[in-house]
């Protein structure tokens, strides 16, 4: 009998050794890491890595993700109780420059400086990502999750029609008006495009504005040194955009007037449509067999622009931060400085997030299962970072936009009166919150 | 002394009800007076600024708000005229007791049990004009194509539809307990004085329904000026400002923009909006004082 107790107590010892071993080896064990996101696509590419993440390092990671909108409102929330909620916050780049003037991210500078260039890589990133997540010159967010709009389209039925995929707007009007109510393409429509109040078509004026020749402040735009932040949402360019939004609803399949980012890309990965120009995170999806009637049958190529204007494609996407109300800033940052190493970005990839590092795009053997890997390559050098607002201000403006673009296609005002109406709300917005306007 | 001690217990049983009544319903309350002051954005509180009544000359010169103060009279006037109306036939027909009514009034009553939310989601699948139920139904009945949710022209009528849809059977269960509270005896003599069946209602149910109603219409008037919770998961106030209600107004600016002073404003002026009205309803309903207590 005593001998079992003197076994018993040695095996609880050996037991009780191994659990110290083991949590020395495991730096975070026991701790639990809450990130909150966006549910786009890639939360499943982001549950597979974190799982790796768990095992290396015994944490828990705990990931709360919300649509669009509320994304935005539970985070500003959260950080502006400053409750510590969450340690890693993913948000959109135009909130860049809310989050950070608000202090609600940590300046991640000082961490970056700590660690290993080569396991940081910052010039691996595509620059304008990089300049995505810095505010006033220092980063706040590292670009791990960048998206470019690509102009997807059905190469079957372009060929079918002996057509090439297009280059400007106005070749875009063309096909679209092609593959709509065409005998020889059944159930088709040209194409699908956001409309829907709010957000969706807030940002997708500002996708088109640049390709039109357009701007939305006049001392905003690639290359500017003057200080002008006077809004010009009532310019010609800007009128001529609505108009061509309202042009192409006839050439959407019905009840897009509803349509977000889901529904625009779910037209298309249903074959319902022959062209859909959306982000690149949802461009997986009509490679996907298990979801996608079209795979095989799609290209992308640049989005276009004006016949004689040089395509602005729309650069977005989610930059990775510290909150500052954390209680666990240093998992926080472990976690982030892991997942955004190049060889950790790409299994995200391969897992189906979107490339954001320059050497992920070029892999040999990612671009050959992810062949519209070349059209960024080809989209990114045209891009620019304020191609929407990033300022504190940015929520409100590209929400208002939405709503009076919706109402003028809507028909409840004129696009002329609508715009007009964006013009006077963005500038007083941008006077009371003391920018310089003239 | 007895008495004097029954109340200071009384008083000390009601403390706890008192005290959450004050935590979260009278502090918010003066708090957002205070807020609607102020011209102030939750992200940048550091940069708030006292603006006086400044808000509340703001909103009534911003056309989104009279616009939502226009669709919210019409959901509420509308919704509450229908609800009635379908709820006082459905009433009537339960009130029947036939066979099998039994279970038919636990289906009917399913709309109310479930969270508006919920509905809104399962609503915007019905009314989705590709693969919805509701245009294939209307296909088969060779109604053509109808945009629901995604035209400014049927949004709103869509929404009250689903809110009629909803509520009809609150109205009707009420209705239902005030018709079988009418004593028979009424009924008999009204069936003995040869009054006809029309005469029945006008003369016998609805005054025995009237009080009842205007509880129905109160409640409901007070639920629909705050309609929130079904545009918010339906149409967001769209297509264009088509479905923007006072609530959705005021999330839109506190929750979406975050700009807590203005918010508070536009609530305010709802608060002020929905005691005026219910005071006017019950003025109109007490007058005369036809109601013994």
């Amino acid at each position: 009998m005593r001998k079992l107790i003197v076994l018993g107590i040695a095996v609880l010892w050996g037991i009780l050794c191994l659990g110290g071993a083991m949590a020395q080896e495991k730096p975070f064990s026991g701790q639990t890491l809450h990130m909150i996101m966006i549910a786009d696509p890639f939360v499943s590419a982001f549950e597979k890595i974190n799982a790796k993440f768990e095992e290396i390092t015994g944490a828990k990671v705990v990931m709360d993700s919300y649509p669009y909108d509320a994304t935005h409102e539970k985070e500003v929330i959260s950080l502006a109780a400053g409750t510590g909620d969450y340690d890693v916050i993913v948000y959109d780049i135009p909130w860049v420059g809310e989050f950070v003037e608000g202090g609600f991210v940590e300046e991640l500078e000082p961490y970056i400086a700590k660690e290993d260039p080569a396991l940081m890589a910052m010039d691996d990133y595509f620059p304008v990502g990089v300049e995505a997540g810095k505010w006033k010159g220092k980063v706040y967010g590292l670009p791990f999750g960048l998206y470019f709009v690509l102009t997807h389209y059905r190469k079957d039925l372009f060929d079918q029609a002996g057509v090439t995929p297009p280059k400007t707007i106005e070749e875009l009007k063309d096909r679209a008006a092609l593959f709509t109510n065409n005998p020889n393409f059944p159930d088709l429509y040209g194409i699908a495009m956001n409309y829907k109040r709010g957000a969706p078509v807030g940002q997708a004026w500002f996708e088109y504005i640049w390709n039109f020749g357009g701007k939305y402040f006049k001392g905003l735009y690639p290359g500017s040194t003057e200080e002008d932040w006077t809004p010009v949402f009532d310019a010609p360019e800007s009128i001529e955009v609505v108009k061509f939004f309202q042009e192409m609803l006839q050439y959407n399949p019905p009840g897009a007037i509803n349509y977000a980012w889901d529904e625009r890309a779910t037209a298309f990965q249903q074959g319902k449509v022959a062209m859909a120009s959306t982000w690149t995170v949802r461009t997986p999806m009509y490679w996907d067999p298990s979801i996608s009637k079209v795979v095989g049958k799609v290209g992308t190529t640049v989005f276009p622009a004006k016949e004689g204007l040089k395509p602005v494609p729309p650069v977005g996407g989610w930059v990775m931060g510290i909150a500052s109300s954390s209680n666990n800033k240093d998992l926080a940052w472990e976690y982030i400085k892991w997942f955004c190493s190049p060889a950790i970005h790409r299994e995200f990839c391969a897992a189906g997030g979107p490339p954001s590092r320059i050497s992920t795009a070029q892999d040999p053997e990612l671009t050959k299962s992810s062949p519209w890997y070349s059209t960024i390559l080809e989209t990114a050098p045209l891009t620019y970072v304020d191609c929407r607002p990033r300022i504190p201000e940015s929520f409100e403006i590209i929400d208002v936009v939405g709503l009076k673009v919706s109402e003028a296609l809507q028909g409840e005002t004129s696009i002329e009166q609508a715009m007009s109406d964006v013009q006077n709300y963005v500038m007083t917005l941008m006077k009371r919150a003391g920018y310089k306007v003239k | 002394m007895q008495k004097s001690r029954l109340k200071r217990i009384g008083l000390l049983l009601l403390l706890p009800a008192l005290v959450y009544l004050a935590f979260l319903s009278v502090y918010p309350t003066i708090y957002a007076v205070l807020l609607s002051g102020k011209d102030v954005n939750l992200a940048r509180p550091y940069k708030a600024l006292f603006v006086g009544l400044g808000n509340f000359f703001r909103l009534f010169q911003d056309d989104l708000f009279l616009k939502s103060i226009y669709n919210t009279l019409k959901i509420a006037l509308v919704s509450i005229v229908l609800e009635l109306a379908v709820g006082y036939v459905v009433a009537e027909i339960f009130d029947k007791r036939l066979k099998g009514m039994e279970i038919l009034r636990t289906i009917y009553m399913l709309p109310m049990m479930v969270t508006p939310v919920v509905w809104g989601l399962v609503w915007v699948y019905i009314f989705n004009p590709n693969f919805g139920l509701a245009n294939y139904l209307c296909d088969r009945l060779g109604l053509g194509f109808q945009p629901w949710f995604a035209s400014a022209d049927t949004a709103i009528w869509s929404l009250i539809l689903v809110n009629v849809w909803q509520w009809a059977p609150f109205t009707a269960v009420i209705f239902l307990a005030g018709l079988s509270g009418i004593p028979a005896t009424l009924l008999d003599a009204a069936a003995v004085d040869g009054a006809k069946w029309y005469q029945v209602i006008r003369y016998v149910k609805f005054p025995a329904l009237k009080y009842v109603a205007m509880v129905v219409i109160l409640m409901r008037m007070m639920d629909n000026l705050r309609l929130f919770d079904l545009v918010y998961s339906t149409t967001q106030g769209g297509p264009g400002s088509a479905t923007e209600t006072m609530s959705f107004f005021i999330y839109r600016h506190g929750f979406k923009f975050f700009n807590v002073g203005y918010s508070s404003a536009a609530a305010i002026i709802v608060l002020v909006m929905i005691i005026l009205l219910s005071q006017l309803l019950i003025r109109i309903f007490y007058r005369g004082g036809e109601i013994s207590e």
